[in-house]
């Protein structure tokens, strides 16, 4: 359903009822977070001025947060509630730093300006096209979790229905009247691109968790709306440019707002202006008492705040204290403790809070500084809460003001290692101390993606090198509680001995080089001692389980085949043949999936049947003959592939010149004995002028022995052949089970069987 | 892991000797500018922690097929949507690194390391259960034989590239060939010479390149055109010649010298094809991989008709466009979009033109720390101020732009600083840029419309990387290149 623009309709009729009366606007003083860390009032101006903007106006008042991106206001917001706001801002969204631009206007001015501009703002742009992600209770309760647990509420108030209001609550709009449902979504996908301040940062959602924050709020879908009247565009588009919107909106408009004069020239005590409290042409913020002293403080100060004055500002000015500590400021308030959560618990309390930011600057490397602050951070899996990004421009203020701050002589770094050999040695050393037969760093940290045991304390090979400086860590090392006070890193050089003299002359300097030029190369560096790859054991299910990669004994072109029922069997696609049976667990395919996948699968099974390669089957062989060397390329032997049949098992297909093969191996409850046995059924299709039979080689031991039908085979293996009679090759060490297979009109078919008879390897 | 293997194992995937960390080419520096105009979006696939993509192709109802090093091919719904929540079915499991999977008349191509395999589903259960072996006739033994397919050709066939046995070695048949495998399934050998491939394609002109790694033979990785006939190089896999199917491509080459340069050698080596776009190691990647055309029609902004390829090591991916000039290819890389979670081993357009990258870190150094991820590249709509390609002139260059630069400063040659280089072609690992020269721009000729300018230069030399540093050069907005770097591959001029 298409309605029309609702906010023209509405504010068309307010604007005829109310005629030329004063409006008598909402009062509701701008409320910024984070003012609470900061004691001088000269300080929290600041911040202030920064989010109320002064400086789009003011020459000199310094930086300004960018006001929202109104592009795209027509896919995000909803009109009805724009056109609201822009009547009574701080009626209808109480707390906004947006001020009321012009409080001499009557109410039909108001109207209709307010009506304009919606027109202008939306102009051009229809509602979202709706993507439907669901709806739904469970919809709903995820994304209350995700508001808890993301990082939503570790600035914001809990979300309704939810107990508690925390103090110090960034501001919110109601967004469910706000927004859209999909705008609501795309704002919390990319609050960057709308918000280009960085004041809401980006956590990196998954659109799902947009989606499910979205629903949880409230915010429902958008309705299509008409194209406004172009007169109204036009009029709302002067409106924009005479009510200097322009100021603090930028890319709307080409015109240059009209600038209010330096801020050097004012009067911060006039009875007229901003601070004045007065309704009058300028805009109105509707500043508290305390709020207009810290701004006259702010414009008085005489200068610039030093270093660390200006990071607690930044700090501030972006909530970073919700979360981190620096400097005897913030961190995790009590009354939202509760919405720090870790998926593991095991490393103490670093697993679910921030960590604090007193020494950041000297801990992190400059690029990797910026990247976090500008771009959020996700090295500690284990956090559930998310650390957000606050945009390039941010990071580029904050990150050099911490890094100079914190700065810290280094130590004397030993000397680069002269030689191959003594690049090597060094490298050694690093890898014996940080594995088991050293610090044995690893049983608490994860290396490279891998952990030895329960705990999975930050991953030291992931981004050491890239992360970390080098004189922090030879600090952090030496010293790990000066940093982090509540940390489990023990403190291994005591009393400045190492626990391990024996190592690398026993010189710290040395010892801790060396292991942050080992972590340094990276994740694919090799492992240490202590570390091995988890097992990757291929579990069979109700469906056979199939692996091609290089297998134990078969090689690189085996074809392994797990079938529901404990048999396991595999073919090797290089001979054609059936290579290895065994019953027991399928494979660890570890080998081949872990590092470079040069390994080869491990067969998991406890008896294992190993068969002759092939090329299993010839065409020409007299009863005295030695089994042929030839290749089955060499024969004309092809593999055609394999089918699956409808539980998933393989059916082979293969050629010998003149004759297709289907080879069809299936596990067989029924076959007899404890276990399961693999029943092989084979046919042998033949084409004109083939021969009159094909041989078969079936096993070749020292041991074979016909048992009734059955012949047994080494220790444990038995095979029966029904549909042809085999017969027993006797060489001079070892014997061979070969199968005469003859060939004719009709397709030849047989039957093998291969079970495990007694217990043994 | 056999201990005789120990030299091959300190060799990576795609033939580099293992590196630390440290060893990794710093960062262009651009990302932050570059997501104003080119997003990442991160894509997980639920329901595969372990997703490991080595090739990918889109599929005709928009679908996209995944071939994973795992070995499946997974299909998934909603990964080129705007909000992307992908549902996922595995339509084959269990195969052998799938590194290359193509999409024809109902059936998947897939290239696992052991053959190139036809995948159909009969019953229509959305599970492959018809596995037919198309080509198995190259050796597969031994550690580090990484083969590449193509997309499938119109014709049906699939052109696969076979690296060499443990990186370096011909230990087993027709490593370090390259075979076009027929819908039939007849093996056709193409050309000799490769060492490491990275992926083989159709370039934007539709003729088939292969990407090469650096490593023995080749001083950078580079994308070389597979010549029917063709020697890419690497004379080690001269062994093939004496195979049956090797022996119909013709005789054995002369053996190439070392060390020397590509130029002079094919003067003594008439089959010897030089790299058509060579890729300055570090500067513009380390392990570069697979690369497909942008037929969006726009939709993925300005570069419409060049190749996007990706990067193993330095999780980035750039531009490339070539030409044929006087009977052999040559052309341009460009640096386009860095900052990736993976090391890159595959891209692929999805139907509305945003661009999905796909691979893994395991195993090798990789800068990008995320792994199990496909992360999609899309246009924001911003037009970026870049060097739209470069092609060749009798007497210099044509730079085309992608808006119109500022007239009055791109007339100025001093605003265009080259150099030029090539490397020593050579037995050993890799080269470093050698025989440098610095040619000048003598005029600089700007087209009406702004978007070209014509630059004579002094100094071209043949065989060499023509190197472009463009930081002077202003759009009309007064805006700097977002990428000042453009690397040119002279073998010929226009006769």
């Amino acid at each position: 359903m298409v309605r029309p623009l609702p906010a023209l309709l509405l504010l068309g009729l307010l604007a005829a009822a109310c005629g030329g009366r004063a409006y008598d606007a909402a009062k509701a003083p701008p409320k910024v977070a984070g003012l609470a860390a900061l004691e001088a009032p000269a300080a929290r101006g600041r911040v202030l001025m920064r989010a109320l903007r002064c400086g789009a106006c003011h020459e000199g008042a310094g930086p300004v947060d960018p006001a929202p991106a109104l592009s795209k206001v027509g896919e995000r917001l909803d009109p009805d509630y724009v056109g609201r706001f822009l009547v009574d801002p701080h009626g209808v969204e109480p707390g906004t730093v947006m001020p009321d631009v012009d409080r001499s206007r009557s109410v039909a001015d108001r109207g209709a300006d307010a009506a304009a501009l919606v027109a202008f703002l939306f102009a051009g742009s229809d509602a979202p096209a709706a993507v439907d992600l669901g709806a739904g209770p469970d919809v709903g309760a995820a994304g209350r979790e995700h508001y808890e647990r993301l990082g939503c509420a570790a600035c914001h108030a809990p979300l309704a229905g939810i107990d508690g209001d925390p103090s110090g609550s960034a501001p919110m709009a109601d967004v469910a009247q706000k927004y859209s449902l999909e705008g609501l979504r795309a704002f919390l996908l990319d609050p960057l691109e709308h918000r280009a301040s960085g004041r809401m940062p980006d956590l990196a959602l998954t659109p799902a968790e947009a989606h499910a924050i979205a629903v949880a709020m409230g915010a429902e879908p958008a309705a299509r709306r008409d194209a406004p009247d172009p007169a109204f565009v036009r009029r709302g588009r002067e409106r924009f440019v005479a009510l200097g919107c322009a100021a603090c909106h930028e890319g709307v408009v080409d015109e240059e707002p009209n600038n209010a004069g330096a801020l050097a020239t004012l009067d911060p005590t006039s009875e007229t202006g901003c601070l004045s409290g007065a309704a009058g042409s300028w805009p109105a913020f509707d500043l508290d008492e305390g709020q207009v002293a810290d701004l006259r403080a702010a414009i008085g100060a005489p200068s610039a705040p030093d270093e660390d004055g200006a990071i607690v500002e930044l700090m501030a000015a972006r909530q970073c204290f919700a979360c981190h500590a620096r400097g005897g400021l913030g961190g995790v308030a009590a009354a939202r403790d509760r919405f720090f959560t870790t998926e593991d618990e095991r490393t103490g309390s670093a697993s679910r809070l921030p960590p604090p930011l007193d020494h950041v600057g000297e801990r992190l490397t400059p690029t990797w500084l910026h990247k976090a602050i500008a771009h959020g951070q996700e090295q500690r899996a284990y956090v559930t809460t998310r650390m957000p990004g606050f945009g390039a421009s941010f990071a580029h203020e904050l990150a050099p003001l911490l890094g100079a701050a914190d700065a810290t002589a280094d130590p004397v770094f030993p000397a680069e290692p002269a030689t191959e050999e003594e690049r090597r040695a060094f490298r050694d050393l690093g890898m014996t101390l940080v594995g088991d037969q050293g610090l044995n760093c690893i049983a608490c940290h994860t290396f490279g993606g891998e952990s030895v045991g329960a705990m999975a304390a930050i991953d030291l090979a992931a981004t050491t090198g890239e992360r970390l400086t080098r004189g922090y860590f030879h600090r952090y090392l030496r010293e790990p509680t000066r940093y982090r006070p509540d940390t489990l890193m023990p403190t291994f050089f005591a009393g400045d001995k190492s626990p391990l003299p024996e190592l690398g002359d026993g010189d710290i300097t040395r010892q801790i080089d060396a292991m942050w030029n080992y972590l340094a190369e990276g994740r694919n560096t090799r492992r240490p001692r202590g570390l091995r790859s988890p097992p990757v054991v291929l579990e069979v299910g109700d469906r056979p389980q199939i692996l091609r990669r290089r297998l134990q004994r078969t090689g690189k072109r085996g074809i392994s085949v797990g079938l529901p029922g404990g048999v396991s069997f595999a073919f090797d696609a290089e001979t054609l043949s059936l290579h290895q049976v065994w019953w027991g667990g399928f494979l660890d395919a570890s080998p081949v999936f872990h590092g470079q996948g040069s390994g080869e699968a491990r067969i998991l099974g406890e008896y294992v049947a190993v068969l002759p390669l092939g090329p299993t089957f010839v065409t020409e062989l007299g009863d005295d003959d030695a089994w042929p060397s030839a290749t089955r390329r060499e024969l004309g032997q092809e593999l055609g592939g394999y089918d699956l049949d409808a539980a998933g098992a393989p059916t082979f297909r293969y050629s010998l010149p003149g004759v297709n093969v289907e080879d069809a191996p299936r596990g067989s409850a029924t076959g007899g004995g404890e276990k399961v046995a693999l029943v092989r059924k084979l046919r042998l299709v033949a084409g004109e002028g083939t021969p009159s039979r094909v041989w078969l080689l079936l096993a070749r031991d020292a041991r074979i022995e016909a048992d009734g039908a059955i012949f047994r085979v080494g220790k444990g293996l038995g095979i029966e052949v029904t549909g042809v009679e085999p017969v027993v090759f006797r060489g001079d060490e070892q014997s061979e089970l070969r199968v005469p297979i003859p060939l004719g009109q009709q397709p030849s078919e047989l039957s093998i069987t291969y079970r495990w008879l007694e217990e043994g390897r | 892991m056999r201990t005789s293997h120990a030299l091959a194992l300190t060799t990576a995937l795609l033939g580099l000797p293992t590196l630390s960390a440290q060893e990794l080419g710093e960062p262009w520096g651009t990302a932050e500018a570059e997501s104003r105009y080119y997003r990442v979006v991160e894509i997980g696939l639920p329901g595969f922690p372990e997703l490991e993509a080595g090739s990918m192709c889109t599929l005709p109802d928009g679908r996209l097929a995944v071939g994973t090093r795992r070995g499946e091919i997974l299909l998934a719904s909603g990964a080129f949507d705007a909000l992307p929540t992908p549902e996922v079915t595995v339509f084959a499991s269990g195969l052998d690194e799938v590194l290359g999977l193509g999409f024809h008349d109902g059936a998947f191509y897939a290239m696992q390391q052991t053959e190139l395999t036809r995948i159909t589903d009969r019953d229509g259960d959305g599970r492959g259960d018809r596995f037919d072996n198309l080509s198995d006739v190259w050796g597969f033994e031994y550690y580090h034989e990484f083969g590449w397919g193509s997309p499938v050709q119109p014709d049906g066939s699939v052109t696969v590239v076979l690296g060499l046995s443990e990186s370096y070695h011909y230990k087993a048949r027709y490593r370090g060939w390259a075979f076009q495998i027929t819908a039939d399934g007849r093996s056709i050998p193409i050309a000799s010479g490769i060492r490491s491939a990275g992926g083989v394609a159709p370039n934007e002109h539709g003729v088939m390149f292969y990407v090469e790694s650096q490593g023995p033979w080749n001083g950078s990785c580079s994308l070389k055109h597979l010549k029917p006939g063709g020697f890419m190089g690497h004379p080690i896999s001269f062994g093939g010649y004496a195979e049956p199917l090797g022996a119909t491509l013709g005789p054995k080459p002369v053996e190439p010298e070392t060390p020397s340069r590509l130029v002079t050698e094919a003067e003594r080596v008439p089959e010897l094809v030089p790299y058509a776009v060579v890729f300055p190691y570090r500067k513009m990647g380390q392990s570069i991989t697979t690369f497909r055309p942008d037929r969006s029609g726009g939709k993925f902004g300005p570069f419409e008709g060049q190749l996007f390829l990706g990067d193993y090591s330095l999780s980035l991916v750039m531009r490339a466009t070539t030409e044929l000039v006087d009977g052999v290819w040559q052309g341009a890389c460009y640096p386009f979009r860095e900052g990736l979670g993976n090391g890159i081993l595959c891209v692929e357009f999805g139907p509305d033109g945003k661009l999905m990258a796909g691979g893994t870190n395991r195993g090798w150094p990789v800068r990008g720390n995320k792994r199990h991820i496909l992360e999609r590249i899309e246009w924001t709509g911003r037009t970026p101020f870049e060097v739209e390609r470069i092609t060749v002139r009798k007497d210099g260059f044509l730079l085309r732009f992608t808006s119109p630069v500022d007239p009055a400063a791109c007339i100025e040659t001093s605003r265009y600083q080259l150099s030029s280089y090539t490397h020593i072609y050579r037995q050993g690992y890799g080269s470093p840029e050698v025989d440098q020269t610095t040619p000048t721009v003598r005029a600089a000729r700007v087209s009406a419309d702004g978007l070209e300018v014509e630059i004579d230069v002094d100094g071209l030399v043949l065989g060499h990387v023509h190197e472009f540093d463009l930081a002077g050069l202003r759009s009309a907005d007064g805006e700097p290149l977002l990428h000042r770097h453009a690397y040119y591959t002279l073998n010929r001029l226009p006769r």
